[in-house]
Formats: structure tokens, C-alpha cells, sequence
């Protein structure tokens, strides 16, 4: 159910991951999860990820608030996102979503319109935390997990 | 479910003619309509008009609305009873909402069921906000009932403070059970769902935390609930009642990881209750304690699932205990998602044995996701009434019914 996920951002590791899903021909992109470079999270796991996207926690390991900002459910890593770091499908998400928002618990992460967007929105947001292609990335925000 | 017969006495008359009720006159029944309808509607929109009222354009607003509506129709397809119940339910007859006074019957009918829910929420301050939420049923003839109208504070993220009117929180899909898009079921296990007191007003404080891969909420919650004409009780007496449950207090606690969500729920109050057999306003219980206690435990375990829930209710003063059961099992294949329940009513009164209301109920249900938040539901139901001789109750049925979630 959930794709392997490397914890650590090693260099070597990063390449050899990269090797293999191009050798692979993964059809789904390198994902990312970042947050603000202030933020003193070095790691996230996927279960601690999917919690503050699901709404069944808006604390990160480190004690701070989160704030989640999701990628636009038509876009290309909605799914892939949802399906490997929460094992959910978007009606899933949506159902559990809806069960928040309707008993008062929560409401769902906004949606920014593109990965920059997002990258953006994280290198300004002390507490925020999002996921954008790996390719994306760059020195403004830090990446807690991997995706591949 | 069924009420203790100390509170059910046989004044009760299947014969009581119109005339000994509080009575309106058909004019005054359609403005009488009319207020039922407007007043819930327009309570809501004034919590919310004084929000916005109240909060100062400098500060950073937010305001959202949502919502979310049930298109049910249902059909009983074979039942045991042929006489109206309480003179006021065609039967055969299946109850699908014991809280709303619901019942199908053998002709197809959308009303039972069918409801639309709006809410909105104004943020203002950075912690507060102020939520209402309002619900358009025709189980009851067409009405707008004001089910939310809370403040809430958040002083950091753990903890939550509201104060308003909310949904009581007895059993794991309360908070939630008029968002039918939420589960898998047309309705939550009838077994288990639906009593008296559907909403209450008072204060809740609810904490949230984060444990390795568990995640905590526990909530603390006291209030009051006074209803007139109670809609649950129209299933059991056929004059008016009017219930109050009062000096609640109660707490939950939910875990939860990636495939298990436990819950745990306490809840003791004292009931009040009125019956209007003689035309008057007679009090036939006061203060009569009641303690309700359960668990739930969901899985999610890949594509399978399974749904639990176990609660008791115990009236220790009239010797009278109740207790639900319902259990589901359940798979995702694709977009669809069919689901097989087992559910068991039990009561046990000590005072009164033959008046107790027993059943099973076997479910076969079908979700199907259409997309663009909406599913579309089929399920069958098998009711089967076991209750003693001297509970004049539905009897055995069989149910058809099909609904269509949505949220928005």
C-alpha cells in the first residue's frame, strides 16, 4: 500500500533512487514534502505527513502548528500524494474531509494552483508544510520526505 | 429506542380522539409551519449576520459556506404489520430514522431521509470563529432545524473551546450522521443510532495530539437539551411528549492510526418528560438518571474495512438497560464498496419484561463514487422484531432504499 520511502536525503541514495525509477520508467513524478527551512523538523514519516493532510493532527513532531497546503485536486500530484503517503483515494480524502468539517474538527488544507505557488507559500510560512515535484525544490524550502 | 414503561403508561390511547390534544386549527397549523420552518433557518442566519456585524473589517476575516444533501427514496418491500402504527405510520412499515421519527413504508417515499445541510463558518481574531449550520427535512412535514450555532476558541493546537448548540457526540457517527457522503451505509446501524436528544446546548472542550503514529482527541462536554413534540418519541406513544435531557456531561476519546480508529464515549444525564395524553402538560418522569457508555472500533486494513460499535443504555432507576450492537464488513473494489452489517437491539426491563423492544437487523449495502464528491448508495435491510407481547411495535420488514450523498 504505501511506496517505499527513503528517509534520509542522502546523495548517493538520491541518485541511485533516481537511476532506478528512471530505469523503471515510473510514470508518476518524484514528489517532495518541504517545509520552511525555520521550521526544526529534519524528518517527517509518511504516517506523520499524512496526519496533518487528513486532519487527524495540525502539530508538527516538533510541537509547532501546521499548516498544510495542498496541491489543486485536478492536478497531476493530488493522487499520487494522497495514494502514497496516506493510502487514500481523493473520494476517501474528501469523505474523511467532509467528516471533519461537518462535526466542527477541522477544515481541509487550502489549495495553492502550482508547485511554485506552494514553494512559495512554504519559504514564507514558518509553519507551513506542502509537497511539489522534486524538481521544484530548491534551497528556499527543505525537504522532510521523499517520494518516488 | 423504546422508552421504560413507567414513562409509558397506558394512558396512551389508540382511540385518543384529536380534540384532547393541544389542538390548532388548520390555519393556524400553516403558520405554525411556516415559523417551525423560518425561525431555525433565521436563528442561524442571525448568529451569523451578528458575526459579521460584530467582527471589524481591519481584522483578518475568513467566511466559507458549505454543505451537504441526501437525495433517499425507500420502499418497504414486505412487512408483518398491517395497521397503521400509533395511528400515524402506514405499515408495513421499516424505521430508518429512530432520532427524526423516520419511517419508509410500502409506497416509495423520498421523505424519510432526504436533507439538505448549509454551513457556513466566520473566522475572526485568529482564534475564534463562529459556526452555524442549518438542516432542510421533510421527514416531519418540511422544516429547517438549526443543528449548529457554536462559537469556538482555539488558544494553540491542541486545544478547542466551544460554546453554542452542537450535536450531542453519543456514538462514533453522531458529530457527522446527516453527512450521508461520510460512510458507506445509507444510514448508520439504526440498531445502534438514534435516540432522543440529537442535539444539545452547552460548552465542549476537546483536546488534540500527536502520538508517534497515533493520533489523541479526547473532549469534555455538559449541556442541556430540551425538546417539545420530541420526533423520536413519535414512534412509541401517539401523544405529544415533551423530553429534556438535562445535566448532561460526558467525554469521548478517539485513537487513531493509519488503519485503526477506536473510540470510547461516556455520557450521564437526567431525563424529563411530559405526555400530552389528556390534552395537558402532565409530567411523568422527573430527574430520571441515565448513564450511556460504548465503543467503536474501525479498520481499515487495504482495501478491506470493518465497522463496530457497542454502546449501552442504562436507566438503573426503572430497572431498565438497553443495548445496541452493529457490526460491518466491507470491501473497496474499484469505486464500489459493499458492505454486509449485522445489528442487535436489546432491552431488559425488570419491572415491566413483556414491554421490552428486541430486534436484528441484516443490511447488504452497495456505495458506488460517481466523482465530483457525490456516491450513489443501494441498500437492502431485514428487520426482524422480536419484542415482547406487550409492545404493540413495527414487526418484521424487509427495506429497499436507495440514496445519492452529496457535499459541496
Amino acid at each position: 500500500m504505501k511506496a517505499t520511502l527513503m528517509h534520509r536525503h542522502h546523495p548517493a541514495r538520491v541518485l541511485a533512487g533516481l537511476l532506478l525509477s528512471l530505469s523503471l520508467g515510473s510514470a508518476w513524478a518524484e514528489m517532495v514534502i518541504i517545509v520552511n527551512p525555520k521550521n526544526p523538523v529534519a524528518n517527517m514519516s509518511a504516517e506523520q505527513v499524512s496526519a496533518l493532510f487528513l486532519g487527524k493532527s495540525n502539530v508538527m513532531p516538533s510541537g509547532g502548528t501546521a499548516a498544510p497546503v495542498d496541491q489543486l485536486e485536478a492536478g497531476p500530484l493530488y493522487e499520487e500524494f494522497y495514494a502514497k503517503v496516506a493510502g487514500k483515494s481523493s473520494s476517501q480524502v474528501k469523505a474523511a474531509w467532509s467528516r471533519l468539517t461537518f462535526s466542527g474538527k477541522g477544515t481541509p488544507p487550502r489549495a495553492l494552483a502550482s508547485s511554485v505557488e506552494i514553494r512559495k507559500f512554504v519559504a514564507g510560512n514558518v509553519d507551513a508544510i506542502g509537497y511539489i515535484e522534486k524538481s521544484a525544490a530548491d534551497a528556499s524550502v527543505k525537504v522532510v520526505l521523499s517520494v518516488n | 429506542m423504546a422508552w421504560t414503561p413507567a414513562s409509558r403508561d397506558g394512558s396512551a390511547s389508540a382511540f385518543d380522539a384529536p380534540e384532547s390534544h393541544a389542538a390548532t386549527p388548520a390555519a393556524a397549523a400553516d403558520t405554525q409551519t411556516l415559523w417551525r420552518l423560518a425561525l431555525p433557518g433565521l436563528l442561524g442566519l442571525g448568529v451569523l449576520a451578528l458575526t459579521l456585524g460584530l467582527s471589524r473589517p481591519a481584522q483578518a476575516q475568513e467566511f466559507d459556506f458549505k454543505g451537504f444533501g441526501t437525495l433517499a427514496v425507500g420502499q418497504v418491500l414486505s412487512g408483518s404489520r398491517d395497521t397503521p402504527l400509533l395511528g400515524r405510520y402506514d405499515c408495513p412499515c421499516t424505521i430508518a430514522d429512530y432520532g427524526h421519527g423516520g419511517l419508509y413504508r410500502k409506497s416509495w417515499s423520498a421523505s424519510p431521509e432526504s436533507k439538505l445541510g448549509l454551513q457556513s463558518t466566520v473566522k475572526f481574531g485568529g482564534q475564534w470563529s463562529a459556526t452555524g449550520q442549518v438542516v432542510v427535512r421533510d421527514v416531519d412535514g418540511l422544516k429547517a432545524g438549526l443543528e449548529w450555532a457554536y462559537l469556538s476558541y482555539t488558544p494553540d493546537s491542541h486545544w478547542t473551546l466551544q460554546a453554542g448548540r452542537k450535536r450531542l457526540p453519543l456514538f462514533y457517527y453522531s458529530d457527522f450522521q446527516d453527512v450521508g457522503y461520510a460512510y458507506n451505509w445509507i444510514r448508520p446501524p439504526q440498531d445502534v443510532y438514534g435516540w432522543e436528544a440529537i442535539n444539545f446546548n452547552g460548552l465542549t472542550a476537546a483536546y488534540s495530539t500527536q502520538l508517534g503514529d497515533w493520533s489523541l482527541r479526547g473532549s469534555a462536554f455538559a449541556g442541556r437539551e430540551a425538546t417539545k413534540d420530541n420526533d423520536a418519541a413519535k414512534i412509541y406513544y401517539e401523544a405529544r411528549q415533551d423530553i429534556t435531557w438535562k445535566r448532561i456531561v460526558g467525554a469521548d476519546l478517539e485513537l487513531a492510526n493509519d488503519w485503526l480508529t477506536l473510540r470510547f464515549n461516556l455520557i450521564k444525564n437526567k431525563v424529563d418528560q411530559w405526555d400530552y395524553s389528556d390534552g395537558t402538560r402532565t409530567p411523568v418522569t422527573q430527574g430520571q438518571s441515565q448513564l450511556i457508555y460504548g465503543v467503536a472500533a474501525n479498520i481499515d486494513w487495504e482495501d478491506w474495512l470493518l465497522r463496530s460499535e457497542y454502546s449501552i443504555f442504562d436507566r438503573s432507576d426503572f430497572s431498565y438497560k438497553a443495548n445496541g450492537v452493529a457490526v460491518a464488513v466491507g470491501r473497496r473494489i474499484g469505486k464500489f464498496t459493499p458492505m454486509l452489517t449485522l445489528g442487535r437491539y436489546r432491552e431488559t426491563n425488570r419491572w415491566a419484561p413483556d414491554t421490552v423492544q428486541r430486534d436484528d437487523t441484516l443490511s447488504l449495502s452497495l456505495r458506488y463514487e460517481l466523482g465530483r464528491a457525490t456516491s450513489l448508495k443501494l441498500q437492502w435491510d431485514r428487520f426482524k422484531d422480536k419484542s415482547g407481547s406487550a409492545l404493540d411495535f413495527v414487526g418484521h420488514s424487509k427495506l429497499l432504499s436507495l440514496s445519492l450523498d452529496t457535499v459541496f
